[in-house]
């Protein structure tokens, strides 16, 4: 009798009040109830008829039903050998000391070269640069030759519209670098995404929002998802936002990240290496959604970011991001800026002018 | 320092690099795309010959004593030396000259602490391999290369090519040519006799396995291919809007033993093996590739086999 057998690329990640089947392999998720969890877990390994052994007669329509869309779904297969499909692996690494790195720019400028001779002997893969305030096209440029041959895979800028920036320098920024990917240019009069005239440039962003500090980072959202091996396990063992991350905030403070108070240093005093040898610059890494309250008990843990910037209760680096609007005991994503349990730590925060 | 000869567009070899630079190892790649200007190397004892390479880019003086691994991945080393017009119709006498010298150059690195082989890949034989698996009592699929139709039977059949897989220019388009079912008017198509043609019972699938194996470790992954019509008969007819399932499979001891017997008998160190697991649960091998692609069956299965790979070619033994 052929037993069945979950494929390994799909996980079950249970919440409060249900599941969600995680297909990693074809970046998708679905939300299945808790019992359909606890048969499986249950009954890993058994035949349909075994399974079907333990529930009355009047329950069998119903397995067969879970089973009739598990095996639509391919999520399971029936085999006679369960026993040489092993768990798949939940370790999770990467050749890079540092994996990404936060710059943000406003009044004063960095020690460009200095930053990239660092994180290019740490590794680091994908470089944020965010400008609060207006910056000229020229000193844009310069920043990103800097990092014409690196080992960055991916940059992304993020800009103010200045009212004239027009395709020509657009196209001056993609031409600067093969590494920029994506172009945000914020304080626009409208929201719109550009194609690029020419296929060969990144995604190009326009967004009414401004973003003109730190404070709008750490925002919760189903649209952030990522469904992919390497969320996954990062998530089941690391920090979803701040492991391997390494960040300069508009003075120059060595943080985390630039929303979080404690600095390591200043990138003209301390180099990279130093602020990360110091003691608790790794803490956050080691927080996994696992430790983290209310997280923990989600559904969506191993697919979301995270922020320990900006958290519910700032006395307790263990408690949920502050704007997270979901609620894994109704299944309900509500406007977390309004709520009333969080308006002590938005205060505490300075977050009221952003909203 | 750990020698790597690859190809420009190989990502795989990128991650390993990006491992060794992790562990801190010294590497140079060199890339089948690395024309080289000129090459001069000194006999001495085979561990102090120096290899001069040298290209329009790189100026590179390569100490034997100091290339403590070697990692052939693929590719090969190109001399681009410019030709003069004299010699331009000589270009086969000096293809053949060039030839020596590159295959020293293999010779001299494979020496070396190796993983994969120049000489390997390039000698390598689907059918010396199929009948030395069989020999080892491996299963292969029922196979026969013919001329004619005398001996094609009533079963269902496939064909595929003999030697590498390759690529042909169909319809103004390049395609690569992969397994194929022999239909009956495929048959009728040809004449009496044909070209020698290679031919195999198509075996029933449960699944299909891929290994990629690295000296006595083997890293096995289940295809679920014949869940999809398009990819019943060959995974890489792949299906992109919804890709075969992909999951960890341990190969049955027996199995594992004698594949590692038989890449003993090749004398291949690593490579990639491509198996049907039939719906009786039988292992049926299909073939060996020394220089098979193993990326996806590092990442579906998280098996991290670059880092593996880093870390064997830095290991001090």
């Amino acid at each position: 009798m052929k037993k069945i057998k979950f494929f390994e690329c799909c996980h079950f990640v249970k919440g409060v009040n249900r599941a969600i089947i995680c297909d990693l392999q074809r970046g998708q998720y679905i939300f299945v109830p808790l019992a359909l969890v606890e048969l499986f877990t249950q009954f890993d390994k058994y035949s349909v008829e075994e399974i079907k052994k333990n529930f009355p007669v009047s329950d069998h329509e119903y397995i067969d039903e879970y089973l009739d869309f598990l095996v639509k779904e391919e999520f399971i297969f029936f085999t006679n050998t369960p026993d040489l499909f092993p768990r798949i692996s939940t370790e999770w690494d990467e050749p890079y000391v540092i994996s990404n790195m936060i710059v943000d720019i406003d009044k004063i400028d960095h020690p460009w070269d200095k930053i990239m001779e660092t994180i290019t002997s740490l590794g680091c893969r994908h470089l944020q640069i965010r400008c609060f305030s207006v910056k000229k096209i020229e000193y844009l440029v310069k920043i990103l030759y800097v990092f014409f041959e690196s080992r960055i895979a991916s940059i992304e800028l993020i800009v103010k519209w200045d009212g004239m920036l027009g395709e020509k320098d657009i196209i001056e920024l993609f031409e600067s670098s093969q590494r920029l990917f994506t172009l945000i240019i914020h304080s626009c009069k409208d929201n719109a995404v550009l194609e690029s005239s020419r296929k060969k440039y990144g995604n190009i962003q326009l967004t009414k929002q401004v973003i003109d500090s730190s404070s709008h980072c750490g925002i919760i959202s189903q649209d952030l998802f990522s469904i992919n091996n390497g969320t996954y396990f990062e998530s089941v063992n690391y920090n979803s936002c701040l492991n391997r991350k390494i960040s300069i905030d508009v003075n120059g403070d060595l943080k985390n990240c630039p929303s979080m108070m404690q600095s390591f240093g200043n990138i003209n005093e301390v180099s990279i290496q130093e602020a990360l040898g110091k003691q608790d610059f790794k803490k956050y890494w080691h927080i996994k959604k696992d430790d983290i309250e209310v997280c923990k008990k989600c559904e969506f843990k191993y697919i979301c970011t995270d922020c320990r910037a900006y958290i519910e209760n700032p006395k307790d680096i263990y408690s949920k991001p502050l704007k997270c609007g979901y609620n894994p005991q109704t299944c309900e994503w509500e406007e977390w800026s309004t709520n009333p349990l969080k308006q002590k730590a938005i205060e505490y925060y300075g977050l009221q002018s952003i909203l | 320092m750990v020698f790597i000869l690859s190809d420009a567009a190989d990502v795989t070899t990128n991650f390993v690099i990006d491992w060794l630079s992790h562990f801190d190892s010294d590497f140079i790649r060199f890339n089948r795309e690395d024309q080289l200007f000129a090459v001069n190397i000194k006999f001495g004892d085979s561990n102090d010959m120096s290899m001069f390479l040298i290209d329009n880019e790189k100026f590179v003086e390569i100490e034997l004593n100091s290339v403590k691994s070697f990692w052939y991945r693929r590719g090969d080393f190109m001399i681009g030396h410019p030709v003069s017009k004299e010699l331009k119709k000589y270009q086969h006498i000096l293809s053949k000259e060039w030839s020596c010298v590159k295959e020293y150059l293999h010779f001299m690195l494979e020496q070396k602490k190796s993983l994969g082989s120049f000489f390997k890949e390039h000698m390598h034989n689907k059918l010396i391999t199929l009948q030395k698996a069989k020999d080892i009592g491996l299963l292969i699929p029922q196979t026969a290369v013919l001329s004619n139709k005398e001996g094609i039977g009533e079963s269902k059949l496939i064909t595929k090519s003999i030697g590498n897989i390759f690529m042909i220019q169909y319809n103004g388009m390049f395609q690569s040519v992969g397994t194929q079912r022999v239909e009956q008017r495929n048959l009728d198509d040809l004449g009496d006799w044909f070209f020698p043609t290679l031919f195999q019972n198509e075996v029933e699938k449960e699944f299909e396995a891929r290994i990629f194996f690295i000296n006595d470790e083997y890293y096995a992954m289940a295809i679920f291919s014949q869940l999809d019509d398009t990819t019943s008969l060959d995974f890489r007819n792949y299906n992109m809007a919804k890709p075969n399932r992909v999951v960890p499979y341990s190969l049955p001891n027996d199995v594992k033993n004698k594949l590692q017997a038989l890449m003993q008998e090749l004398d291949l160190n690593t490579g990639s093996i491509d198996m049907i697991v039939t719906p009786e649960g039988d292992h049926v091998f299909l073939e060996v590739n020394p220089t098979g692609q193993f990326g996806w069956v590092s990442h579906n299965c998280n098996y991290f086999i670059e880092k593996r790979i880093a870390s064997w070619l830095s290991e001090k033994s």
